[in-house]
């Protein structure tokens, strides 16, 4: 402790060691208490406190140590300071003793000073050794007895300067030994590197990869501005890019650019990776631009591949009328489904993105997983026909079935990257199928339980598919001896009666064939029957209409047919007996009335010659009754002639010719023409008779008498007329009078002005021996009529007549025009 | 020319007597220069025609007549060269027509059917051979 008596002005002020200085114990020291100090002590450590420049002292042999506030810092933070003062040097500076006490001994052996600038000496300051430079100068400080007794340090720490010269001296050294290697880097540089120089880019340093992506040698390029050569990318503006570089020092990169490159004798399409960075200097100055560049063309082209056949893919995907799905990785993640898988899925429209797996749980248990696992593995196509798949739709597990396939989408360098997977949902297919079945088995059933005779016979060889027990029973044999085996093997006596050609025919054709009460041998119990069928072969065909086989059905109508057929013999027999009566009627007619015609002529003759041979002479009554048995002689002649006539018109060994009826009028007319013109009748005809076949006498016959009927009946006191007229039958007409259809017919009336009747007669008249007349007023036999409703019978034809009693009658006849 | 000039002998061939008689009255009251043979049947008349030096000039030939008929008679003759010449006249009192034309086609020459009245045989025979249509 300083007391105030002990108070120097040489310790005033001072800062901070000044007054370290003041209150120290300097009495526990080797120099003892400040006033016991020597004056050039005094002086000195007054110099060196009231000092700004960094001052330290090593005073007395022990040399005790002072220092000043600018020497302070040097010895950083929790270090030698405060300690340091008073200290004995070897005390304070053990671990730089061996650098330092020779410096201090050679200072007091010689009081030379000693000068060393940027000297290192690490010194422990700031919790560690540090490296510190510094500038120092040691220096001897003389007693009063001229004496060296202490060595004065005027210090300048040099750290930071130091440092900064030996980064310099790195960096420069680093510049060098990059300069001469970066040859030798690019050179081996996996990537196309290159250094070009000055404004114009001159090509100072290449290597080989560059002079490759470039597509030229190295004598072409070095040395050489690069564009000179690479026109294409000139003009595709890479010079403007890289000048760009060169004057701004922006770094500028680009991926996949395309660029035209002459190479291989043609300009090519090439995609590089590429970076400009400028190259800078040691001083920083921009003096070219350095270029990486990695050619990528296969890279992206490959990817343009890919990208080409994965948008063909996806427009072909979502065009697809049926269900398409893509899907990529191992995982199967849903990339592409058009909306025909996603209608089929039943999951939503939101599946792109998911995984297979997650989006069909459902399939994990039908081996589908593991198929897709496979495609995707071994790169080979899967496919299933007619698979079924369940799949929740609506939370509700249904059957389905589908045609499938996962083929392996390959990527540009044939790698399986994901499986496409297309369906054909056939569900419907299957359904209809398994429906099928079943129509085809209730068929079958159908068939075997049919309360008729069935069989199905497939294929050319018309096997026995099927045969109920009704059609067994009908050929006569066991189930063993005809099924699966072709009909004509199982049924031998059945061949070579035409029925190969019918079965052969349906098979070909497709046309069935119905047949009627057809007869077929059999053997049946043993011995040959003919067994009458009413049968229907029909095509069996399948759904396609393809036509498999015949299906044959049978209706045994043997006792039908032997019952109709003896009805058909009694029918025929009586029919026959009938004819040969009708005949014998006729024969009996004619003949009759031929020979009872011999007799009544010979009356007649014989009457005639009395009458002749009597002379005028005879008494009147006589005369009378002469006359009355002329009358009857001569009626009884016509009668049995109109007899003779009309059974000749049931003898059916007339010829039918084709005829014109107009010619058989005119005939007729002509025949009664004295009547004609006696009665002045007039006769029109309307329209031209048409052309028949018919027996010509009898037309004749039927003009005839229709003629004279109209005549005989007419009106005494009325001019009489008779018109024929003719015109087609209406079809209608040819209904309602019950003719035989499918042929035209001729209406032909014949009108007169005679006396007529009453219609309720109109069918009376037609009947033999009808008369509606007494005798006297009008002659006639009541045969004529009949004969003509005989004649018309005889050619299909239909006679009726219309009339009112006093106003006229209209005959008509109809008959088959022959066209 | 009148046929009557050329006409000398007739046959008539007939088995119904009543006309035989009415036939033969009639000839020999109007045609008393013709000589009339007669013949009951076809198969009499042929015999007479072949044992005959002098066959007729005309034959009248019935129809409906027993042992040979009208018909076989007219095959028979017309096969036969000496007669088949002579004309035929078919008097029947069949008069249809395909008594007719059957007649025409095995060669008869004409046809007369019988009439009913003695005044009309009378009148036909005269007009037949004054006016012979043949």
């Amino acid at each position: 402790m300083l007391k105030s008596t002990d108070y120097y002005n040489f310790l005033e002020g001072g800062g901070e060691l000044g007054e370290l200085v003041r209150n120290y114990d300097w009495s526990k020291t080797s120099i003892g208490t400040v006033d016991q100090w020597p004056l050039p002590l005094r002086t000195t450590v007054g110099i060196i406190l009231h000092s700004g420049f960094p001052m330290f002292l090593w005073w007395g042999d022990e040399m005790i140590q002072f220092y000043n506030d600018a020497y302070r810092p040097s010895l950083g933070e929790n270090g030698k300071h405060p300690g340091a003062l008073g200290q004995s040097a070897l005390e304070c500076w053990p671990e730089i003793w061996q650098i330092i006490y020779p410096l201090i001994s050679n200072v007091k052996a010689t009081g030379e000073s000693f000068f060393l600038e940027d000297q290192l000496v690490p010194i422990f300051r700031n919790g560690a050794i540090q490296d510190v430079y510094w500038t120092f100068s040691y220096s001897a400080v003389y007693d009063e007895y001229g004496a060296i007794a202490g060595v004065l340090v005027v210090c300048h720490e040099t750290t930071k300067k130091v440092e900064t010269i030996e980064r310099l001296e790195t960096t420069q050294s680093a510049l060098i030994l990059s300069e001469s290697n970066l040859k030798n880097i690019i050179q081996r540089a996996p990537v196309a590197m290159c250094i070009l120089k000055g404004p114009n880019h001159i090509v100072e340093i290449a290597n080989d990869r560059m002079f490759i992506l470039w597509g030229k040698v190295r004598e072409q390029m070095i040395n050489k501005p690069v564009f000179d050569e690479l026109l294409e990318a000139r003009e595709e503006g890479f010079e403007d890019l890289l000048t760009k570089v060169y004057q701004t020092g922006e770094t500028y990169t680009r991926y996949g650019a395309p660029v035209t490159l002459y190479r291989n004798d043609e300009a090519q399409l090439a995609y590089i990776h590429f970076v400009y960075e400028a190259f800078r200097e040691g001083d920083g100055e921009i003096s070219g631009v350095m270029v990486v560049a990695i050619d990528v063309t296969k890279e992206i082209s490959a990817r343009q591949k890919l990208e080409e056949s994965e948008n063909k893919i996806r427009s072909l995907v979502e065009s697809a009328p049926f269900p398409i799905g893509v899907y990529e990785g191992i995982e199967m993640r849903i990339t592409m489904l058009n909306q025909a898988m996603i209608n089929v899925w039943g999951k939503g429209d939101d599946v792109i993105g998911k995984t297979y797996m997650e989006v069909l749980p459902e399939l994990e248990t039908q081996k589908i997983y593991s198929q897709l696992e496979q495609v995707f593995k071994t790169g080979k196509p899967f496919h299933a026909r007619n698979q079924r798949v369940d799949l929740v739709v609506k939370g509700q597990l249904e059957i389905f079935f589908f045609n499938y396939s996962f083929t392996p989408l390959y990527d540009g360098f044939g790698n399986v990257y994901g499986v496409m997977n297309t369906a054909a949902d056939v569900t419907d297919l299957n359904i209809a199928k398994i429906k099928l079945e079943q129509s085809e088995r209730n068929f079958r059933q159908m068939v075997l339980q049919a309360p008729v005779a069935m069989c199905i016979l497939l294929g050319s060889d018309h096997i026995v598919e099927i045969a109920n027990d009704m059609m067994l029973e009908l050929w006569g044999k066991s189930f063993e001896t005809v099924m699966h085996l072709p009909i004509f093997k199982g049924l031998p006596d059945a061949r070579d009666q035409g029925l190969e050609l019918l079965l052969d025919r349906v098979y070909n054709t497709g046309d069935p064939i119905i047949a009627n009460e057809r007869p077929v041998n059999l053997i049946r119990n043993g011995k040959w029957e003919t067994v009458y069928q009413n049968f229907v072969y029909e095509p069996y065909r399948d759904s396609t209409g393809k036509i498999l086989g015949v299906l044959a059905i049978s209706v045994d109508v043997t006792p039908q047919v032997l019952a109709r057929l003896k009805i058909e013999e009694i029918v025929k027999e009586r029919t026959e007996s009938l004819e040969r009566k009708n005949d014998e009627l006729s024969q009996f007619a004619y003949i009759s009335s031929h020979d009872l015609q011999e007799p009544a002529r010979k009356i007649s003759t014989f009457i005639d010659a009395l009458e002749m041979t009597l002379g005028s002479d005879i008494d009147p009554k006589a005369k009378t009754y002469i006359k009355k048995i002329d009358r009857a002689s001569a009626r009884m002649l016509t009668l049995i002639r109109d007899v003779l006539s009309i059974s000749q018109l049931s003898s059916h060994h007339e010829k039918f010719e084709l005829i014109n009826l107009n010619a058989v009028l005119k005939d007729v007319l002509a025949d009664y023409e004295l009547l004609i013109d006696e009665k002045k009748c007039i006769v029109t005809i309307n329209e031209e008779l048409p052309f028949i076949r018919a027996i010509p006498v009898q037309m004749s016959q039927l003009f005839s008498n229709l003629i004279s009927n109209a005549l005989k009946f007419s009106k005494q006191n009325e001019r009489v007329s008779v018109t024929i007229q003719h015109s087609r039958l209406d079809k209608s007409d040819v209904k309602n009078y019950k003719l035989k259809p499918g042929i035209n017919y001729s209406k032909i009336d014949f009108i007169d002005n005679g006396i007529g009747f009453q219609q309720e007669n109109a069918s009376q008249i037609f009947n033999i021996f009808q008369r509606l007349h007494g005798r006297s007023d009008y002659e006639g036999t009541g045969i004529g009529l009949a004969m003509c409703k005989k004649i018309l019978e005889n050619h299909d034809g239909l006679i009726f007549a219309k009339s009112n009693l006093n106003s006229g009658s209209t005959f008509t006849i109809i008959l088959p025009i022959c066209e | 020319m009148l046929m009557g000039d050329m006409i000398q002998n007739l046959m008539l061939i007939d088995d119904d007597e009543d006309d035989r008689e009415i036939f033969l009255t009639i000839v020999e009251d109007s045609f008393p220069d013709f000589s009339l043979s007669i013949a009951t049947n076809g198969r009499e008349a042929l015999q007479k025609l072949q044992n005959s030096s002098n066959p007729p000039d005309i034959i009248f030939l019935d129809l409906n007549m027993p042992l040979m008929n009208g018909r076989q008679f007219m095959q028979a003759i017309k096969t036969d060269i000496n007669l088949q010449q002579i004309p035929i006249v078919i008097l029947s009192t069949s008069s249809d027509n395909k008594t007719r034309s059957d007649m025409e086609i095995l060669g008869a020459n004409y046809f007369i059917t019988k009439p009913d009245k003695y005044s009309a045989w009378k009148e036909m025979l005269s007009d037949f051979f004054l006016n012979s249509p043949l």
